[in-house]
């Protein structure tokens, strides 16, 4: 029986084996590249919808309307079909819609394996393929087929095996391998630099729920890197692992895209960053906020080195625990907060006028302090001891030195942003383990110096010896603190305008005020330091109330300004910058802000735009991120096709005086 | 000394952590809300096969589903010739939410039918919808960027967009996958109703396009 009918159909259908199965709008064709086939070779089986004239179906992602063409396979035991060998979709535009599909005749090809365990003889692969044929409306259509195959000990081609053949060959495209991000709104694709000039790009991704075909991709560049952002039809993330699809590049050459999830990150990479962010740490402690400290620090070794080795140790142990234990408050609350779906950057902090203002009042503390002009209650002296119902003085020692780290730390926190916003910010990008890795790392650095002393006794050797001068060298070091402080309260006006100047003005006075009563009597400085506190918080209060953000229109329109900017041509120069970034300011008044810099600018027709980063804003968070990055500064200038490049972040002139040479 | 600067350290951890308490919490007030808030469903106007006028706002207080529409399309087929979207209706009407089928199909296109034929069909199927509603300005449509027929849209109470997207999880025009798959609107309105979370709450419609006037 099956062989009358595998006759049949070899005679109605020529002698090398293909039949056609039309249907109203459709004509059906199907070939193998095959006559018979032994179990060491895989078949190929072509199925070719040819469309009448104007009609057209879909590839597997349809796009935004339409229905993917489907092959359903009823094999015989030992038999197995693999996934659909597509042609390079189009794009087929219907209304505004924009859909993936194919108007010319579709070869589909479909390999089958066949089990060594499958005996000769004739078999039959019967399958239902269904597509959606549309025109202006759509009609679905399916057509059941039953291909018959020979499994014989050495295979024999048929006449179709080298069209086959050349189709397979003409469609193993270049496979381009990279890695994606995304943001609430964005995928940012990371792709090896190609050779050609793109002038257009066309993706075709197989995910069907991610992204916004309506949106052309925004083409970008770095050193080595293309990258691609495209628009998400839905601000959830994604819970794709791997991104896959076809890009087409100025219509004609085809690429074969997969880019994983970012996330694990290369080990060499890892190593480097926590390099640098132990550096980083270790750099922090000669930062204005932090010397002070740690100097105090320093002086209390001197006064001790010869006695009292061991304590020493400890103390530096339980400084550094306290060092570490603060960074990993501050990571798991950065951690939780991104979870909660926040976009935040690093500096974030200083975005809030609450905290600026906060550390504003701490700094100043710790300066009258410094200047032995600031002492506290008794009540607030035995709370270490109220902790610690034991009354040990060692351990009483230990939590002295904790609290000097969780200090040390929360006093860097304010300078972290200006110089280490991007180091950390990059961190922030990563993986929670990288994160919690990269905060560690920053905890050992800052704290290196103080363990390198207590360990290292050469280097006690070293210090000086203690005297009168360490006195004086205290109360010099109150004054990179009251800096500090006037520096503060510049960011706050700038946050949040001339409220702050008066505020932080009264909080100041206030202190110092009470600072000198407290020194006049001594009986009065509990009552005292609480009633400052107290008027601390009053200030607090005003400024919560107060907290609208400063509503500077710097940026309102720049987003739209640099859109119209690239669809005109223009080129344009961004800088991302924020009042409290002092590596921002250094840039602005060394290279941006120079008459010769804004000469030369305008000479070249680059237009400037800033994007101001002083307060919370989702956009130009989103910005950031599309750049890999989670601080300012940023600089990004397109060129005349949009295209992107980032500038240094340390800005020099020449830097600025290249991009005359990139434009041609 | 030691003393005095023991007590610094403890008063400026403790303010500090009172502080960012204090900061954390504000910065939270003013931010949570941001991420959910839901899109407001457009409001809109329309006339149904019964000449009698329908606003979105008539509605508030109330679940809405929309269902775009067009009976020519095998999409929208599949799901009534089977009867999957009269008793989806019906399931749903019955809690008390009303269904608004929409048709946007613009005049001398597919699926564009007169008030009469629109009737006809309504009887010969046996829709359960509140009302079928025609938009052969195609200005709904555009409002709610409804691509496909169908394309379903489910509206809170307040009157936010909770769901959009597929009616379900199978994109096919065949009646048969209608069993196998996992029905997105039903969901949507079960959940809504029991204060559950909505998920998905958006996904890809499939369908066949909408037939603007463009």
């Amino acid at each position: 029986m099956k062989q009358s009918i595998y006759l049949f159909t070899l005679l109605i259908c020529c002698l090398s084996f293909s039949y056609a199965l039309d249907t109203t709008y459709t004509k059906v064709t199907i070939a193998t590249d095959k006559e018979a086939v032994s179990t060491q070779d895989d078949l190929t089986v072509l199925v070719t919808l040819t469309h009448q004239e104007g009609w057209h179906s879909y590839w597997k992602n349809p796009g935004e309307s339409g229905l993917a063409t489907t092959i359903k396979w009823e094999l015989p035991p030992g038999f197995q079909a693999g996934d659909i060998n597509w042609p390079m979709p189009q794009t087929i535009q219907f209304g505004e819609l924009i859909n993936f599909g194919f108007k010319d005749p579709i070869n589909l090809m479909i390999p089958i394996q066949i089990n060594t365990s499958v005996k000769e003889g004739d078999y039959q692969l019967k399958a239902k393929i269904s597509w959606l044929v549309c025109k202006e409306s759509c009609i679905p259509e399916s057509s059941s087929v039953s291909i018959p195959v020979k499994v014989v000990s050495t295979s024999q081609t048929s006449k179709q095996a080298t069209k086959i053949k050349q189709m397979i060959k003409e469609r193993d495209i270049e496979h381009l391998e990279g890695v994606f991000q995304e943001n609430s709104n964005q995928l940012i694709i990371t792709l090896p630099k190609l050779d050609t000039q793109i002038t257009t790009i066309t993706c075709f991704p197989e995910q069907l729920d991610l992204v916004d075909y309506q949106v052309d991709p925004l083409i970008q560049y770095n050193d080595t890197n293309l990258l691609l952002t495209l628009k998400k039809v839905t601000t959830k993330k994604t819970k794709h692992k791997h991104l896959t699809g076809i890009i087409a590049i100025n219509n004609t050459d085809f690429y074969q895209v997969k880019a994983d999830k970012q996330g694990g990150i290369a080990t060499n990479t890892l190593v480097s960053i926590l390099i640098f962010a132990f550096l980083g740490g270790v750099i922090l402690n000669i930062m204005p906020c932090v010397f002070p400290i740690l100097s105090l620090k320093v002086l209390s070794i001197l006064a001790k080195t010869k006695q009292e080795k061991e304590i020493i140790k400890k103390q530096a142990v339980s400084y550094t625990l306290g060092v570490i234990v603060c960074f990993f408050v501050i990571v798991t609350v950065l951690v939780w907060l991104k979870y909660v779906g926040l976009q935040l950057g690093w500096g974030f902090q200083l975005q809030n006028p609450i905290f600026v203002y906060l550390m504003m009042l701490i700094m100043l503390s710790v300066g009258l302090n410094l200047n032995d002009r600031l002492a506290l209650p008794q009540w607030l002296e035995s709370l270490p001891g109220l902790m610690n119902k034991t009354h040990n003085k060692a351990l009483s020692s230990s939590y002295k030195d904790f609290f000097t780290g969780v200090l040390a730390v929360i006093v860097a926190t304010p300078c972290t942003a200006p110089f280490m916003a991007t180091a950390i910010g990059f961190a922030l990008t990563q993986s929670i383990g990288v994160m919690y890795l990269t905060f560690f790392a920053l905890a050992l650095g800052f704290s290196f110096p103080f363990l390198a002393i207590a360990y290292i006794p050469i280097l006690q050797g070293l210090l000086p010896k203690p005297g009168q001068w360490m006195l004086t060298i205290k109360h010099i070091l109150a004054i990179p603190l009251y800096l500090t402080v006037l520096w503060l309260l510049w960011v706050l006006s700038h946050q949040i305008g001339t409220l702050a100047w008066i505020v932080g003005g009264l909080s100041i006075a206030a202190i110092i005020t009470f600072t000198s009563l407290v020194r006049v009597s001594h009986r009065k400085l509990s009552y005292s330091v609480g009633i400052t506190i107290i008027l601390m918080f009053v200030g607090l209060i005003v400024v919560l109330s107060q907290a609208e953000p400063n509503d500077n229109n710097v940026n309102k329109g720049a987003f739209q300004k640099i859109e119209a900017a690239i669809n005109q041509k223009k080129k344009i120069l961004v800088d991302v910058t924020a009042s409290w970034c002092v590596s921002c300011k250094v840039n602005e008044s060394v290279v941006l802000n120079r008459p010769e810099i804004k000469q030369f600018l305008a000479d070249n027709n680059i237009e400037f735009i800033v994007l101001d980063w002083t307060n919370y804003d989702k956009d130009i968070t989103a910005y950031l991120e599309s750049f890999d990055r989670q601080g300012v500064p940023l600089y990004v200038y397109y060129d005349e096709n949009g295209n992107a490049t980032l500038l240094p972040q340390l800005l020099q002139k020449q830097d600025i005086y290249e991009l005359r040479e990139k434009q041609e | 000394m030691k003393n005095v600067l023991k007590a610094i350290l403890v008063n400026t951890f403790i303010i500090s952590m009172s502080a960012s308490l204090i900061y954390g919490l504000s910065w939270f007030k003013k931010n949570s809300l941001d991420n959910q808030i839901h899109k407001k469903a457009p409001l809109f106007t329309a006339l149904d096969s019964n000449g009698r006028k329908h606003t979105l706002s008539q509605y508030k207080g109330k679940i809405v589903v929309l269902e775009w529409k067009n009976h020519l399309c095998p999409f929208v087929k599949k799901h009534y010739i089977s009867k999957n979207m009269q008793s989806m209706q019906e399931t749903v009407t019955k809690k008390g939410v009303i269904w608004l089928s929409i048709i946007s199909s613009a005049q001398g296109k597919q699926g564009y039918v007169s008030a009469e034929e629109c009737n006809d069909i309504i009887k010969n199927e046996g829709s359960k919808a509140t009302a079928v509603l025609f938009d052969s300005e195609g200005v709904i449509g555009k409002k709610y960027n409804a691509k496909t027929t169908p394309h379903m849209f489910v509206i809170n109470p307040e009157g936010d967009i909770v769901y959009e997207g597929a009616i379900d999880s199978i994109r096919s025009a065949d009646p048969r996958d209608i069993n196998l798959a996992t029905n997105y609107v039903i969901a949507a309105v079960t959940n809504l109703i029991k204060q559950k979370e909505i998920n998905p709450s958006q996904t890809t419609a499939y369908g066949c396009s909408i037939k603007y006037n463009y």
